[in-house]
């Protein structure tokens, strides 16, 4: 690095590949790198350090097309110009060979436990007859089973056939009290919902408990990580009694 | 809930008894507020519960925005400040950042699973280093290169100049330079072989 490089405050490079100059300081730092390999060398990392930190995020749909986008493999990234080696940094490449060989081992395994299967299904097959006697049974015990257990469930729970009719915004205001949510012993609990309102819940699948509906996560409908609707935190607010008061503190007062 | 009053108008509202406001609040920044939680907690639940103290914090505090700033950013800082008093609380317990949450992510084009575990491996060598980054260092490179902040909203965030900003993230970015070539990280190791020769 000559006597330039030795003034140049290296901080200007984050900011450059950020896009956080001024024009001036982009001239300025754009000439530095151009003049000296170990700057140049700098701003790959650096552009690869922010590339993987971007793609570590959930929100990255893929690491690899994230890596392969990011600003130091695009065209029109402002360093482009410097013709950085990109199979010598990119890891995309390397993830993409190596999942080559791992789907080559794969493709062989498949194979191999296809034929294995065919050979068992030719020369140990069991008589069907005798396979097919104990299902019928089973399948006929298991629909003994679930409709002694739906009468139980229907004559335990006959007077609340009224709360499983009811509109969700109507259970939801029933089922799901205001909730402060605390971990005891390790796991989350909520506050109390009646047994009524619980299996309301589960005849009305539509309607969702935080507690006991489907992870949020898990539902295709939040599958961008949307927050979990919680309108048990409006009714917690609402019903709580808390007032917008003068006397708080303003530690958080940012304006 | 989508209601076509502004921040400003229904905070005036909620101030003048019309609490049920709130909520419209709460719907309308939720998603944006968890987000950033949960890029700097990097744990669901943890995130939840931070933003739901947010909202309540913001709630009793309402009277003490005055507008100088918009309601996000004044959400935005108080979600930083109940984020830093949550991980200053879970000091005392174990620590499960360490163990980063890779379970949830989004669904990738390339159905591989071999793809998939190959970067599930480099998010979690990724976020292993991120981990190690000191407070003030993993914040500001979460709130530039996952959050997507500018540096002026950094720096409002954290009340801190911009130039503070800048030296702190390069500080972090070559950190985790380091951290990576020490880790072997693909990505850096054939660059030093190059390098070398």
């Amino acid at each position: 690095m000559n006597t330039n490089n030795q003034r140049f405050d290296e901080s200007l490079i984050s900011a450059y590949l950020d896009g956080e100059l001024s024009e001036q300081e982009r001239l300025v730092v754009e000439s530095a790198i151009q003049e000296s390999p170990p700057l140049q060398k700098l701003v790959r990392e650096l552009s690869t350090v922010r590339s993987l930190v971007a793609a570590s995020s959930d929100k990255s749909a893929s690491l690899s097309r994230s890596l392969q986008s990011s600003e130091w493999t695009s065209s029109s990234a402002p360093h482009a110009q410097l013709s950085p080696d990109r199979d010598a940094i990119v890891p995309a490449s390397e993830l993409s060979s190596l999942a080559k060989r791992h789907r080559v081992t794969i493709g062989i395994l498949a194979s191999l436990a296809a034929v294995l299967l065919i050979f068992l299904t030719n020369n140990f097959l069991i008589d069907k007859e005798l396979a097919v006697a104990p299902q019928i049974a089973l399948e006929s015990n298991a629909q003994k089973a679930s409709s002694e257990i739906e009468a139980d469930i229907t004559s335990s729970h006959a007077n609340e056939n009224q709360t499983v009719l009811q509109s969700s915004a109507d259970l939801a205001e029933r089922a799901a009290p205001p909730v402060a949510s605390s971990r005891e012993n390790g796991s989350r609990t909520k506050a109390a919902i009646s047994p009524g309102a619980v299996m309301a819940t589960l005849r009305v699948p539509r309607f969702r408990i935080p507690c006991l509906a489907m992870p949020w996560h898990l539902n295709p409908r939040h599958q961008h990580r949307a927050y979990p609707p919680k309108r048990n935190l409006c009714l917690f607010i609402l019903n709580s009694g808390l007032t917008p008061t003068r006397t708080d503190q303003t530690r958080f007062d940012g304006n | 809930m989508e209601s076509p009053l502004d921040d400003l108008e229904l905070i005036e509202l909620i101030r003048t008894g019309s609490v049920h406001h709130f909520s419209i609040l709460v719907e309308r920044h939720q998603n944006r507020i968890f987000q950033f939680l949960l890029t700097l907690l990097r744990n669901r639940q943890d995130a939840e519960d931070v933003a739901q103290e947010t909202f309540i914090g913001a709630f009793r505090k309402l009277h003490s925005f005055e507008g100088r700033s918009s309601f996000f950013t004044w959400l935005r800082r108080l979600a930083y400040n109940a984020c830093i008093d949550h991980l200053r609380k879970q000091k005392s317990r174990k620590s499960d950042l360490s163990t980063p949450d890779v379970s949830n992510l989004n669904a990738s084009p390339n159905e591989n699973p071999v793809n998939q575990l190959v970067e599930r491996e480099t998010i979690e060598a990724v976020r292993s280093a991120i981990d190690q980054l000191p407070e003030d260092q993993r914040s500001i490179v979460c709130m530039r290169d996952i959050e997507g902040m500018d540096y002026a909203e950094i720096a409002t965030c954290l009340e801190i100049p911009i130039g503070t900003v800048r030296s702190r993230l390069h500080r972090a970015r070559l950190e985790l330079k380091e951290i990576f070539e020490r880790a072997g990280l693909r990505a850096f190791t054939p660059c030093q072989e190059i390098d070398n020769r």
